[in-house]
């Protein structure tokens, strides 16, 4: 029995951690612990019983908030389409669309069900999305990357089994007017199932993906660089997908170099002692361009890395064979340019894949010591919820429990790696279709 | 007292050793991926060794010797993660050979920790904490995919890095 389960904390999260431990043990002996019927209901459909899950919600009349995702599993799990239309509306409602694309993404992952990939496509391709400020042209590309990385995420996590139905929607895709770099993704997608499924009919896709990627690099690609990287390393095109991230470099420092001596000259000038006394108001305004310019630059850099650590998370997360050092060299050069926590994660799931627990148990201790902030605290915690739900985790597990046990533990911490724990047992401990 | 003089007079002298070594029984036994990394393992040490603690392979102390291949190789050596489990294989094979030419001492001394210790040189150097900010950026190329050894490449991980981190502002 985990420890966890002395955990002192409020029911809706208890109940989810119980399902989540349902998820890892495959078992029954955590049921006794549920209290909520939707969360009993979800931890049954895990283990196959389609009919007492059935029997303990079908009579519920309004679905609480947070049984939103518990019955979507569930309309998806009995074919319920116009209830499950129904608490779409719902949920887009109440919580707006893009959590509903979040729930519908989790559930497609989980389920296998080529009914919820086909909504979820359908969802994530015709999102309004909420930027005024933002150009038209701009907004589809905005929009195209948002696509391809539900897809992207969706097609990764079920490269083992795959959904019925992805391919017809990466065709599709295909098939309609889509820029360039979202062209790629799809080849790349296509790359990596056929490699996987029907390796004769890789080269057609991949050829022409290769074609695509000897143009000249353009800031538009950065979005998508990482998906087309992801896709190549699951195909195992190690040397292509560390290609690709050269071209990454090169597009994200194009320019950038002479902007920062620029803007070091002027600060130069500004701060030396000669020119201290008559300060030239035009220099200052200069400075201050030069500084917000590069600031953007930091911002836009920034958030390519943000999309490159989900990726990374996703490549941890995959059952196929993958070159775990390419990823763990990913997240430790993640960690080194940007000091961002959430690296550390697939840093460590790759220590754990590759049998070094030594290693990922003394680290997890030592950055528990060294993290003061809560905010960056609060991330690590997340971030051990994924950790637990790892399928090679073994004796980590028991490092973790201990860290959450631990008295004076803030709830805010627990509640953090209950909910990653959570979310992450939906992609790990899926559900298996045929 | 460190001297650049005698740092080159140790390094000609373990040269010519290795030499000898790749003719011997021990070099012999090593795997084709130990005997490429050999030359690089055996003369980094050295260097090391010296330059941290004064030592040529003939002084080499345990405890010395435990620091640099822990701390030191790990968190300033740019290598594949190969190179660092090539380590201990080639260095008891290389004090092996000394031992046997007489040219050190508490040879087995050294043996019994450099084996002890194998897993945990490995540890350290898949550990990006540990290690310095000259290996960190190299790794930032190869993790990228860059030519480390051209300087335009280098400096783009640089720009890379210093505009994540403002690292230009005065």
């Amino acid at each position: 029995m985990s420890q966890l389960i002395k955990l002192d904390i409020p029911s809706p999260y208890k109940d989810r951690l119980a399902v989540a431990l349902t998820r890892i043990n495959q078992n029954e002996k955590y049921l006794h612990l549920i209290k909520d019927p939707y969360y009993l209901s979800e931890a049954l459909i895990h283990l196959g019983k389609i009919d007492d899950a059935k029997r303990i919600i079908e009579l519920k009349r309004k679905i609480p908030k947070h049984a939103y995702l518990s019955s979507l599993i569930f309309y998806i799990m009995m074919n319920q389409s116009s209830k499950l239309l129904q608490l779409m509306r719902i949920i887009k409602k109440h919580q707006g669309t893009e959590t509903l694309i979040e729930y519908l993404k989790q559930t497609t992952v989980y389920t296998g069900s080529s009914t919820a990939l086909r909504i979820l496509y359908d969802q994530a391709k015709h999102i309004e999305l909420d930027i005024k400020s933002i150009p038209k042209s701009h907004l589809k590309e905005i929009k195209e990357g948002y696509l391809a990385n539900i897809l992207n995420t969706v097609h990764l996590l079920r490269l083992e089994s795959p959904i019925k139905g992805i391919l017809d929607i990466i065709n599709q895709t295909l098939n309609e007017e889509i820029s360039p770099p979202f062209r790629m993704v799809c080849l790349s997608m296509l790359t990596s199932y056929y490699s996987r499924w029907d390796p004769i009919k890789m080269n057609q896709p991949y050829n022409e993906l290769i074609e695509m990627l000897q143009g000249k690099p353009r800031l538009a690609e950065a979005p998508f660089i990482h998906i087309i990287f992801a896709n190549l390393m699951a195909s195992g095109k190690n040397d292509e997908a560390g290609n690709v991230l050269r071209r990454l470099v090169n597009i994200l420092t194009q320019g950038i170099k002479k902007r920062i001596d620029k803007f070091v000259k002027m600060t130069n000038i500004l701060s030396s002692s000669k020119k201290q006394k008559a300060v030239d108001e035009n220099l200052i305004s200069s400075i201050a361009n030069e500084y917000a310019y590069l600031m953007a630059v930091k911002q836009r850099i920034m958030s390519i890395f943000i999309l490159l650590l989900g990726t990374l998370q996703n490549l941890v997360r995959v059952e196929i064979p993958i070159n775990l050092e390419r990823i763990e060299e990913l997240a430790a050069a993640g960690i080194i340019l940007t000091s961002d926590i959430e690296f550390v994660e697939p840093l460590f799931q790759t220590w754990i894949k590759q049998g070094y627990h030594d290693l990922a148990e003394e680290e997890i201790k030592e950055t528990i010591r060294r993290l003061k902030d809560e905010d960056t605290l609060e991330a690590f915690f997340h971030s051990l919820g994924k950790i637990y739900a790892n399928k090679q985790a073994g004796r980590i597990r028991n490092t973790i429990e201990k860290i959450l046990i631990k008295r004076k533990r803030k709830e805010t911490l627990i509640k953090a790696f209950i909910d990653a724990l959570y979310t992450e047992t939906l992609y790990i401990y899926k559900i298996t279709t045929s | 007292m460190w001297s650049d003089k005698e740092l080159r007079t140790i390094l000609r002298k373990v040269e010519k050793w290795y030499d000898e070594f790749t003719e011997s029984e021990f070099f012999k036994d090593l795997s084709d991926q130990q005997k490429e990394y050999s030359a690089d393992i055996i003369m980094s040490v050295t260097e090391y060794m010296y330059n941290y603690y004064l030592a040529d392979p003939s002084k080499w102390r345990r405890s010395d010797l435990e620091d640099c291949l822990l701390n030191i190789l790990p968190a300033k050596f740019t290598a594949e993660i190969t190179f660092f489990e090539a380590i201990v294989p080639v260095l008891i094979a290389f004090i092996k050979f000394l031992s046997k030419k007489g040219r050190i001492r508490g040879a087995q001394t050294l043996i019994t920790t450099i084996k002890r210790i194998r897993r945990e040189i490995i540890k350290n150097a898949k550990n990006p904490f540990k290690w310095g900010i000259a290996k960190s950026l190299v790794m930032v190329g190869i993790a990228f995919g860059m030519n480390i050894l051209d300087k335009k490449e280098v400096q783009k991980i640089q720009t890379l890095y210093n505009i994540l981190n403002m690292k230009f502002l005065p």
